[in-house]
Order: structure tokens, then C-alpha cells, then sequence
């Protein structure tokens, strides 16, 4: 059975979470109900699926420490991506230092990666655009998966990325003829 | 992935062709890692923290490809019920016309044993009336023990009035008079 389909509202599983009885249940909860989102949320910045789940582990490792104190004005859903986002973000800027390479000026580390990926194949557009999207500068690539992909309201990633929806709509406009733009001329 | 309405309205409000693109990623996943994953995040919660976290799995366990025959079972039983439901119909019609026609059955031979009886027995009546007393009593004489060994002369005179015809005709058939 897929657990993460269950259906679990945030703020029960956070009351649960505060009683110590069923803290650890509730968290298991947590896990399979965001674990896909954030998992594909990772592993398209990361690329490498060993990679993606050593970040996503580290996610939920962070979340648990966390969780006691987070505060329900901010939203689990965001407050789960913002964590998620700039734990990929770290890992990535571990890998830049220890190759020192930028990825923003070469992205071929990442595009090696892309092309390391079990089926992969150039001439395929679904792969086309893997490619395209790990052409486009990180704050750009982040926000078109978030919107493109996650479907993420810009109220909602302006909270995870702290940048202006007037701002992201400008990147993601960008992003989307960038990514054409690659696609065409490839 | 299911295509959001909103989503794909802005790309074409860009007039991007992006929309004309499948969002399924093409990256490869090893099986089961979502189902698995929370235990690996328990062992490393156990390992860091000393926490551990329990099984959230039912546990109760569903053939594979249950869910995804489901729907294909469902409706197969749903057009099966509708089949059993026009059979059931049509036996209870079939039933009722062979009970019908069964009672009619049933009246009828009443009707023609009572017919046959009462003609038969008009029949006897009839025969009856038409044999002479005379016949009658000599054939009696003839074949009856008790009024053989009856010393009393009278007795065959008052016979006809002291037994009922049915009487009569029980004791002729009891001695073959036909």
C-alpha cells in the first residue's frame, strides 16, 4: 500500500507530534507523507539518486531536531521545502569546493551526472529537458522546478526561496524561454 | 504528474510550448525506496539521536497488483450482478409460468377425475335403475352366503329398502357383477 497517500493534516500530525506517546509515530507519518515531493524536489537539483537520498535523509534528520520548535504560523508544507532546498543547496556547494568549479559558470559536473543516468538519451525530449533545466543558472533552475514540476504557488515559494513573487515570476519567465530556447537549438 | 491548470495557463499565456512536454521524470528509482525509506531514516534517527521510529505500515498485507485491479474486479462483478439480476428475472417469470401452468394442470385432472367419477357414477345409477328388482334379487341369491344361509323369506323383500344404492354398488363391485 502507498502510505504517502493517506491523507494527513499538518497541524493533527504536529499535535501528535507533541505528545510523547505518539511523537515518533507521528513523524513516521510526516516522512511518508512528504518523502516523494521532497525526494523529487532534491533529486532534481542533485541529479544522482544516492545523492538525493543522502540530502533527503539529512532533510528529515533536520526536520526532527527542528519540529519541537517550529511554530504554526509558518507553513509545514513550505517550512519542509525551505529546509529541503537549501540542504540540496549546501550539498551542491560542497561538491562546487571540492572540485572547485562553479556550476553556474560550468555545469558540466552535473550535466556528466545527467548523462550518467541509467536510460539516458540525448535525443529523447524528456531528456532534452533535464538538460536544458541543469543549463539555467541555480536561482533560476530552482524556481522553474518549484513551479514547473511542484506546481508551487509564488506566495509559497517566496516564503521558501525569501524572494519577491513579483521576482519570481520575472525568473520563472526567464527560465521557461531559456529552457525553450535550449531545446530548439539542440 | 498531473497537469495543473494554472501551470500549464501561464505557459501559454508565455506562449511557450513547454506544456506539450510529459513532466514524468525520467530518472531511474530503485523499487520500493519510497517504502523503505522511512526505516532507513529510523536507523539513521537511532544511530545520531538513539531514536527510534515505529512501523506506521498496517499490518495487514494486500496481494500485489491489488489496487490496480481493483477497478477492473469492481466492474467485472458490477456487469456480473446485472447478468445474474436479468437471469433472475427471467427464472422467476419461467417459475411462475410453470406454477401457473402446473395449477392449471392440477384443476384440470380434478376436474375431469370429478367428471369422470360423476359420470361414472351417473353411469352406475343409470344401469342400476334400468335392471329389473327381479334381476337383481336372483343375482343376490345367487351369489350372497348370508342370505344363502337366511331362513327368513321376507328378508330379500325388504333388501332394496334397507341398503343404499352406494351400498349396493360397493358389494357388486366387491363381487364383479360387470
Amino acid at each position: 500500500m502507498n502510505q504517502s497517500g493517506f491523507v494527513i493534516e499538518d497541524q493533527l500530525l504536529l499535535a501528535s507530534f507533541r505528545q510523547p506517546e505518539s511523537r515518533e509515530l507521528a513523524f513516521t507519518q510526516l516522512i511518508r507523507k512528504y518523502q516523494e515531493r521532497l525526494y523529487w524536489h532534491i533529486r532534481r537539483l542533485v541529479i544522482v539518486h544516492e545523492d538525493a537520498d543522502d540530502v533527503l535523509q539529512n532533510v528529515f534528520i533536520k526536520v526532527w531536531k527542528g519540529l519541537e520548535s517550529f511554530r504554526e504560523e509558518a507553513n509545514l508544507y513550505t517550512w519542509l521545502y525551505k529546509i529541503a532546498t537549501h540542504e540540496a543547496l549546501s550539498w551542491l556547494e560542497k561538491q562546487k569546493r571540492r572540485q572547485t568549479i562553479s556550476i553556474e559558470n560550468d555545469e558540466s559536473p552535473m550535466v556528466a551526472a545527467l548523462e550518467a543516468q541509467k536510460g539516458f538519451d540525448g535525443n529523447k525530449i524528456e531528456w532534452k529537458l533535464q538538460r536544458a533545466i541543469q543549463a539555467l543558472p541555480e536561482k533560476q533552475r530552482l524556481v522553474f522546478t518549484l513551479r514547473y514540476y511542484d506546481e508551487m504557488p509564488y506566495e509559497k515559494m517566496s516564503e521558501v526561496l525569501g524572494t519577491s513573487t513579483g521576482a519570481l515570476k520575472a525568473s520563472y519567465h526567464h527560465a521557461v524561454k531559456k529552457v525553450e530556447d535550449f531545446i530548439l537549438r539542440d | 504528474m498531473k497537469e495543473s491548470t494554472e501551470v500549464w495557463e501561464e505557459l501559454s499565456a508565455m506562449g511557450s510550448r513547454l506544456n506539450v512536454i510529459s513532466r514524468t521524470m525520467p530518472f531511474d528509482l530503485p523499487s520500493e525506496y519510497f517504502n523503505k525509506l522511512p526505516n532507513d531514516i529510523s536507523l539513521h534517527l537511532n544511530q545520531n539521536i538513539g531514536v527510534h521510529l515505529p512501523e506506521s505500515k498496517l499490518p495487514f498485507s494486500v496481494p500485489n497488483q491489488y489496487f490496480e485491479d481493483l477497478p477492473k474486479q469492481i466492474l467485472h462483478k458490477a456487469k456480473q450482478s446485472t447478468l445474474n439480476k436479468k437471469i433472475s428475472l427471467y427464472s422467476y417469470y419461467l417459475n411462475r409460468k410453470i406454477q401457473l401452468a402446473a395449477a392449471a394442470v392440477i384443476v384440470l385432472m380434478l376436474g375431469s377425475t370429478l367428471g369422470i367419477s360423476l359420470l361414472k357414477s351417473k353411469s352406475f345409477e343409470g344401469q342400476l335403475d334400468k335392471i329389473p328388482v327381479q334381476t337383481v334379487q336372483d343375482y343376490v341369491l345367487q351369489t350372497s352366503p348370508y342370505l344363502m344361509s337366511s331362513s327368513n323369506g321376507n328378508t330379500l323383500n325388504t333388501l332394496p329398502n334397507q341398503l343404499s344404492k352406494t351400498e349396493i354398488k360397493q358389494y357388486l363391485d366387491e363381487t364383479g357383477w360387470q
